[in-house]
């Protein structure tokens, strides 16, 4: 009994490396944009900013284009995350029902975008999508399809663009993490439900669905998060044009930020940014955990 | 008892790591400082691309000179700026030099990153010979001072020009435009062939700077003769006009183009004609990257009544927490010094801020476009560089593409822009 409490102080002591990056790499600079948000000054004028209070946040609600950003942000997030998870989870289950060596060969295939940064996708894209000099252009001019698709240079279809560019990045990861999901799954499960005579939908959505549920909600958390928080793609490609059409709530603070130098109200947008992803994806976490323990 | 060595064993651990965690972020701290053997070693920010590695051969032959090192950081044009601001504001001391575009300056001024430099101007030990500090074009002096102090050297001058295929022209029965209708009729003519006129329309700084040359060159501004905002004047939205008719028969594509991509468009023979930047005009008089090496002739931007240049310029600046200041200046004296801007414009074709080279038969001879780019230079202007143009410019940037795609009606998004801007200009 006695030693109860001098292990409980070495306890607390051995995780204090633990709290101090915590509250080093994560509350400090929370903490920091918070308080800063409530300021108005320009980049490395900390000291001499003007307290405004909450006129920043108040000023978000009635921008035209941070409240269109804030759309745009949502439709990408939903859009590219359907699509992603979508070809994503159908390809790894295509793949798992291949021999072994020409399924691995396919992913390790399958997987080279991830290898590439956002900004050279980006920037692959840009000439991919180029009217003059893309390869989009010349395979839609076999079609003569030329005319219908305004890819990157019509504000219609400048998002859709975008969105096809990462999912083709991005697809890869939900692949490989579906994959490791679907190597958890029983085989016997499978071949009891075959011997049931379960046909190719009724095992994909009885068993295979149900059986990487986590796996699925995990990846829906890490992607979509990111999602939201989408910049360098974007950046690459159209800027946020044309006319304000794929300007995301990144790209938003940043321009905001470095070609405003009004680094209060990006603070505001970026923290707003964060509030939102809260209020999306929260019931996600705690649905994740409950599963953990369950 | 057993548990005792252990039990230290991962206590010191974790007061390792801990002062580990806690120590770094320091490592940029000192990077231009001297080396051991006491040799100076300057670190200089700027953009990355071919002009920068014929910068970085000539800085060899000033560390022969001097015997000063200097380490380039070159980083792409779009993340410049973010990386300069966030080094010079947190004081990190990592840049001696900066090479600063004149819109960002009079932001640095204020924020104190830069250091006033006219002690230095005057300090013969520290000028290259035949310095000749009035042979600097003095409007881009005045563009780098501020409150009577000189906070830059100039060096770099960019004007948005008027490339054409004067070969092609002349085989079609045309001649080179000049006026906003004869640029009209020509882009409409290859159009209607299926190309037409390359334009950098893409929402960004580059369509803006075309756009002040229009309205300027019919008379209009952004500031009223009141000295207020009055974007939606009968001159502006003219010019605006003749943005919008002009994307209509551009080449398709134009409306995601920068500079670069229309110098690209031009360069491999498939635009006819087009609006570019003179910073790259000199990669098309190069027989190894040009199909059209030769047959280029350059105009300044279509006008209405009178050209008028838009005029950029990148500055020499010595960063105010540089730990060797005055070697810093001495690089820039150099670096802007007649001999090595001419040097510079011989290898690319830049356009130095030196007045004497304009009329140097060399470079002359050497590229065809300095007289256009002097024509521009006779009647020019920057951006706005007060406080507020940065918002002005982003208005601008997203109510001209919005022109440029057909979204918007030219009147109503100037319109749109001036109450959007409201309380900016008050």
């Amino acid at each position: 009994m006695t030693l109860k409490p001098a292990r409980s102080y070495l306890a607390g002591f051995l995780v204090l490396p633990a709290v101090a990056v915590v509250v080093l790499a994560m509350i400090v600079p929370l903490g920091y944009a918070l308080v800063m948000s409530l300021f108005d000054f320009g980049p490395g004028q900390e000291s001499s900013g003007v307290f405004v209070g909450l006129r920043n946040y108040v000023a978000f609600f009635h921008d035209r284009v941070a409240l269109g950003s804030l759309g745009i942000t949502l439709i990408f997030t939903v859009a590219a995350l359907t699509l992603e998870l979508g070809i994503g989870i159908g390809m790894a289950v295509l793949l798992s029902g291949l021999p072994a060596r020409l399924s691995k060969l396919l992913r390790a295939i399958y997987s080279m975008p991830l290898l590439v940064s956002p900004i050279i996708v980006g920037l692959i894209w840009r000439y991919l999508y180029d009217p003059t000099f893309g390869l989009v252009y010349q395979w839609l001019r076999a079609f003569g399809l030329e005319h219908r698709f305004g890819g990157l240079s019509e504000p219609g279809s400048a998002l859709f663009s975008i969105i096809v560019a990462d999912v083709w990045q991005t697809t890869p990861f939900i692949l490989l993490v579906i994959t490791s999901g679907l190597a958890t799954v029983p085989h016997e499960v499978y071949e009891s439900a075959k011997m049931d005579g379960a046909g190719f939908w009724r095992t994909m959505i009885r068993i295979t669905l149900p059986m990487i549920g986590r796996v699925i909600l995990l990846v829906t958390l890490i992607r979509g998060t990111d999602a939201f928080r989408v910049f360098d793609i974007i950046y690459a490609l159209t800027g946020g044009g044309p006319a304000n059409s794929t300007m995301s709530l990144s790209i938003y603070a940043f321009k905001q930020g470095f070609q405003q130098y009004e680094m209060g109200y990006a603070m505001a947008i970026s923290l707003l940014t964060m509030l939102v992803l809260v209020i999306l994806f929260a019931p996600l976490v705690r649905k994740s955990t409950y599963m953990e323990r369950s | 008892m057993k548990k005792k060595p252990l039990q230290i064993a991962l206590t010191l651990a974790a007061a390792a790591m801990l002062a580990s965690a806690c120590s770094g972020g320091n490592e940029n701290a000192g990077a231009s400082a001297s080396s051991g053997s006491g040799k100076v070693t300057l670190t200089v920010s700027r953009w990355a691309g071919p002009h920068a590695d014929d910068q970085k051969e000539m800085l060899k032959q000033f560390e022969k000179e001097t015997g000063i090192a200097v380490k380039m950081d070159d980083v792409d044009y779009g993340q410049l700026q973010q990386k300069q601001t966030l080094n010079l504001s947190g004081k990190t001391g990592e840049y001696d030099l900066v090479w600063a575009q004149e819109i960002w300056i009079p932001e640095y001024v204020k924020a104190g990153y830069l250091l006033p430099i006219d002690e230095y101007v005057k300090d013969d030990s520290l000028n290259p010979k035949a310095f000749d500090f009035a042979d600097y074009n003095p409007n881009l002096l005045k563009i780098v001072t501020s409150d009577g102090k000189l906070y830059g050297l100039p060096t770099f001058v960019q004007l948005p020009l008027m490339v054409y295929n004067k070969e092609l022209l002349t085989a079609d029965g045309l001649t080179a435009p000049k006026t906003w209708e004869e640029t009209l009729a020509i882009a409409k003519y290859y159009h209607d062939k299926g190309t037409g006129i390359a334009l950098p329309a893409k929402q960004g700084q580059a369509a803006v700077d075309v756009f002040a040359s229009l309205i300027r060159s019919n008379g209009g501004d952004y500031l009223g003769t009141d000295g207020k905002l009055n974007l939606a004047s009968p001159e502006n939205v003219a010019a605006a006009q003749f943005w919008k008719d002009l994307n209509a028969v551009s080449m398709k594509g134009s409306s995601t183009w920068h500079f670069d991509e229309v110098t690209k468009a031009v360069q491999s023979g498939q635009a006819p004609i087009g609006i570019t930047i003179s910073g790259q005009v000199g990669g098309l008089e190069d027989e190894n990257v040009s199909q059209v090496a030769g047959k280029i002739g350059y105009a300044p931007l279509p006008y209405a009544k009178q050209p008028y240049g838009t005029l950029s310029v990148w500055n020499w600046c010595v960063a105010a927490d540089s730990k060797h200041p005055k070697e810093a200046y001495r690089l820039a004296a150099w670096l802007t010094s007649k001999e090595t801007e001419k040097a510079m414009s011989l290898k690319d074709g830049q356009v130095a801020g030196r007045q004497s080279l304009f009329s140097d038969p060399e470079l002359v001879a050497k590229f065809p476009f300095f007289p256009a780019i002097g024509e521009s230079m006779k009647q020019a202007d920057t951006q706005p560089l007060s406080a507020n143009a940065p918002k002005l410019m982003d208005k601008l940037q997203t109510a001209l593409s919005a022109v440029a795609v057909g979204q918007s009606d030219p009147k109503a998004a100037l319109e749109r822009a001036q109450r959007e801007l409201a309380d900016a200009f008050q």
